[in-house]
Parts: structure tokens; sequence; C-alpha cells
């Protein structure tokens, strides 16, 4: 038993540090808790059911496409919501409802166009998983871990290694010292839009190859991106994995002597552990003022 | 003329910060702008360098209005700002602050740095070898992240940064502000230097005394109005900025 549901646990880990990742790129720029986050997850799980089961598409290429689409979304919330809200030099209060907007309003869209009904990606004949351990791995849950590992590194190495991705941690540390120097802030935004919302449609994507796909999937989802990200220190990376593995190995291993039904429970007193005891998380700053 | 501005008014809101100010600074010059805490010095600054947007008025540089660039846009224009406070990026080390003082570097296929100086390509290296130049320091720390330094070593940087385009005018925010009295002078004596290498300077300083030593020309603010404008020595000697302005009797 142990050993499964530790494996579970860092399944589900992977995916909440890809969305919490994303959440955390998008944070460290825009500095507000972008909610439209969810929905880019769950626009991203149905852009994968649209390629895969209506266009037929295979499943590789569906796979690059929707994540393509989702940065693509990304970009378009940003220039018609957000961007005219900075030209008004809105509070973050303003961004803050107006991105809840703006997630009730697409989850409702999808409804509306694919039914409340649950879909699923069923790709081929279920097979029985690997033996590893004492643990059961399926095939998919083999991709979804390697997947989700690859996409980590490549983040890290792009916001290291890279131009864009030091002027993206410019601006994160000071967007006014980036704005000085030269760095366009509207495109800084626009990249870190892009990226964190691929990001978000990857775990959409990787989540609807393993389970069912229904259009208000992404709540939880980005409620669980938001206490990784919090948990693992906001505004760091590799924090937000930390944070996300974290989340995900607790969630398991704490219904291994209660129902499983307390998953969620666990997972907000974890939260309210951290913002009690350590409310800049793992890795963040303690001098930092944040704001929501 | 490398700078001129025509009238300048700038509102916070609906406050009145600078009231119809006019100034100029000549290619070579250093020109100081002192005055009390409060007087719209820090505004007139921030409006040449466009993180404020004037009420009226015009901004020339090079004979060209630049009332509605972003800084931005005036970095590749050959106008940068060390603003006060210094803001390096801390999480940052100390060539990644200056890498990014030279990202317009090819970041198109029109480089402004390749315009301006006729050549093929620039390396980022290379540019950095002339800022290590200047600030010996920074080549000696240039692995360690930029919290990591000294308020003195991060001026130094925030200054470095600002000169890895080799700018043609450099604005200076309170470039003392909360520096050992040593590292002042060590600050002025470089700035002294970047002059004498090419650069035109403008700058904002509460310590008008040092200012007005180190600048050729200055201009006395006070309450959104210059009060007085002359040679600095002039200015050093005149009876009633040294009364009202530089606090003796």
């Amino acid at each position: 038993m142990l050993p499964q549901l530790i494996l579970n646990g860092i399944i589900a880990g992977s995916i909440y540090a890809v969305i919490a990742i994303g959440f955390t790129v998008i944070y460290r720029t825009v500095k507000f808790f972008h909610f439209a986050h969810g929905v880019v997850y769950t626009i991203g799980a149905y852009f994968a059911y649209t390629l895969i089961i209506s266009l037929h598409f295979n499943l590789i290429l569906s796979f690059f496409l929707s994540i393509v689409l989702a940065a693509l979304l990304g970009i378009a919330i940003d220039r018609s919501v957000y961007y005219p809200l900075r030209q008004q030099n809105a509070s973050n209060l303003i961004f803050l409802l107006a991105s809840f907007g703006v997630f009730i309003f697409l989850q409702n869209l999808i409804q509306l166009i694919y039914g409340a009904q649950i879909l699923t990606i069923r790709t081929g004949p279920i097979k029985e998983g690997h033996h590893f351990y004492g643990a059961v791995i399926t095939d998919i849950q083999i991709l979804i871990l390697v997947v989700s590992i690859i996409l980590m590194i490549f983040l890290w190495l792009f916001i290291q290694k890279t131009k864009l991705g030091k002027a993206m941690r410019a601006v994160a540390d000071d967007p006014v010292a980036a704005n000085v120097v030269g760095i366009n802030p509207e495109r800084i935004i626009r990249t870190s839009f892009a990226i964190g919302s691929a990001l978000a449609g990857a775990a959409g994507i990787l989540i609807s190859f393993e389970t069912n796909i229904e259009p208000t999937m992404g709540f939880s989802a980005l409620l669980k991106g938001i206490i990784a990200s919090i948990i693992g220190g906001i505004g760091s990376i590799p924090g937000a994995v930390l944070g996300g593995f974290f989340l995900g190995l607790a969630e398991n291993l704490g219904i291994w002597k209660i129902s499983a039904g307390w998953k969620d429970c666990i997972a907000f007193l974890i939260l309210i552990i951290f913002l009690l005891i350590r409310p800049w998380g793992f890795l963040g700053t303690k001098t930092e003022k944040e704001t929501i | 003329m490398l700078l001129e501005v025509r009238s300048l008014t700038v509102y916070y809101d609906t406050v009145l910060a600078l009231d119809n100010i006019s100034l100029t600074v000549s290619e070579g010059e250093i020109v100081a702008m002192i005055g009390p805490n409060g007087a719209g010095k820090s505004t007139a600054l921030k409006a040449i360098c466009g993180l404020l947007k004037p009420r009226s008025g015009e901004i020339l540089f090079q004979g060209e209005n630049i009332n509605d660039k972003q800084p931005y846009q005036l970095v590749e224009k050959g106008l940068c700002l060390v603003p006060e406070g210094r803001r390096v990026f801390t999480s940052m080390t100390v060539s990644e602050n200056l890498e990014m003082g030279a990202y317009t570097v090819s970041s198109g296929q029109f480089s402004a740095l390749r315009r301006r100086n006729r050549q093929p390509r620039t390396d980022i290296r290379h540019l950095l070898d002339k800022v290590f130049v200047l600030f010996p320091v920074l080549k000696e720390r240039r692995k360690q992240r930029a919290a990591t330094l000294s308020s003195g070593e991060q001026q130094m940087l925030a200054i470095g940064r600002a000169l890895m385009l080799k700018p043609k005018l450099l604005l200076l925010d309170e470039p003392s502000l909360g520096l050992s009295p040593n590292y002042v002078d060590t600050v002025f004596e470089n700035i002294k230097q970047i002059n004498t290498d090419g650069t035109t300077i403008l700058l904002v300083e509460q310590n008008a005394r040092m200012a007005l030593e180190y600048a050729d020309r200055g201009y006395v603010f006070e309450i959104g109005k210059i009060a007085f404008e002359d040679k600095a020595k002039n200015l050093l000697e005149n009876d009633e900025v040294r009364k009202s302005f530089l606090g003796e009797h």
C-alpha cells in the first residue's frame, strides 16, 4: 500500500508542480493572482480532446498543438482583459476580480460548447501497469512523470540561460529598473503569459490522458497549484516544484489511514499551517512584502 | 543642444509637481539639479526619461520630441537613467545585472549600438570589460548576487549597468543617497571620470555643495519652479543660494 501511495503522490505532485510553475511564471511578472490559469488548464484538456477524438490527429501532434493553443489563449486573455486594465493603472484587486471573471466566463463557454458531462480521451485498450517495487505504474503515468520533469527542466534552463529568460527575472526583481535598462515590459508580460499558459495547458493535456475531463476540473487544479506555489514560496520556481511534489505526497500519504474523501481537506490544512507558521514558504524570502 | 526641456509641467494626479520649467543640457556638460525635498528635481528627471508623463511642455533629445517615449525606448537612443535607490536586480549576479544593461544590443536586427558605432557586432564581454576598468570591484564580485553587495558597490553596479551601452546622456537620480561618506567621494570621482570619457551628465542631488563642486552648471529648484540657474561656480558664490540652499549663514 505505502509504495503505491508514494507513487500516486509523485504523479499527482508532478501535475501540481507544472500548474504551479506556470502560475509562478505569470505571478512573478504581473504580481497578481491570475485565477484564470485554472481554466487554461481545462481548455488545454479540451483542445486535446477535440484534436484527438473529434479530428483524429495523432497523439504527439495533438499534444504540441494544444500547448501552442493554450499559450495563445494566455496571450489573448492578457491582451483582451488585463492590458486595458494596465493602461488604466488598475489596482491588484481589480485584476484579481477580472481574472475570476475570465475563469467563470471561459468555464461556462466550455460547458456551452461541449456540454457539462464527463468526456474521456481513451486512445487504446486499458493495459495492466508495470510492477515497480510493490507499486503499479501505467504507461500513461510514466509519460506524465517524464513529460512534467522535462517541462520543469526546460523552464529552468530558459529562465536561467536565455536572454529573454534573464529579462523575465529582471522584471520579476524590479519592473521599473528593467524598463530603464531597455526591457519592454509588455513584451515580457506577453512572454510570461505564453509560457505560463503553455504549462497550464500541458498539465491539462497530461491529466486528460489519465482521467476524465469536465468543464469544472480547473478549479481544484488551480487551488492545488496556488497552494503548491504558496507553500513552496510564492514567486520561486524551484519552490513551486518543491511545493507541488510536497502537496501531492502529503495528500496521498494522508489518506493512508483516513478516507480518500479527505484529500482536499489535507491540502487546505497544509496551506493553513504554512500561512500560520511559515507564510513565506519553503524557498520564499521572509522580508518580502507580497500582495495578492 | 543635447537635451532641451521647454515649459515642462507635471502633475501627480491633481497635485502640481513641476510648474512650467525650462532647462538645457549641452554635450559634454555635467549639469546638477539641486534643491530641497519635494522641489520637483526628481520629478523633472523622471519626466525626461519617460517614467512620468508631462501634462504640457516639450522634451527634446537631440532635437527629437521624446514626450511620449517609454524609458526602454530611450535607452536605444542613448539616454539612460540610474534610478534613485540604485534598484539593481538583487536576485541576479553582478555580471547578469551588467548584461541586462546591454539588453537592447542585438535584440532586434537594427540594434541601436550597431547603428551608432557602425560596428558589425558588439561583444557583450567587450562592453563588460570597459565597465570593469572603471569599477574593478565589480569584476571581483561578478559572480556574486547583487543583493550581497554593499550600498556603495550597488551604486557602482547601477551606474555600470547604465554605462554598458555608453549612453550619450546619463541621468543620475540621487547618486550619493544612503552611501557612506567615503563612497560619496568615490561616486563623484567616478561621475567625473565618466564625463571625461565622453558622456554628458544630468544629475539630481541632495548633497548640493558636492554636486555643484563637480558640475559645470546648476539649476536650483524650489517648490516646482527653478529659482536660480547659473554656472556651478557662481551658484556656490551666490549669497542667496548659499543661505537658502547650501545651509550656510
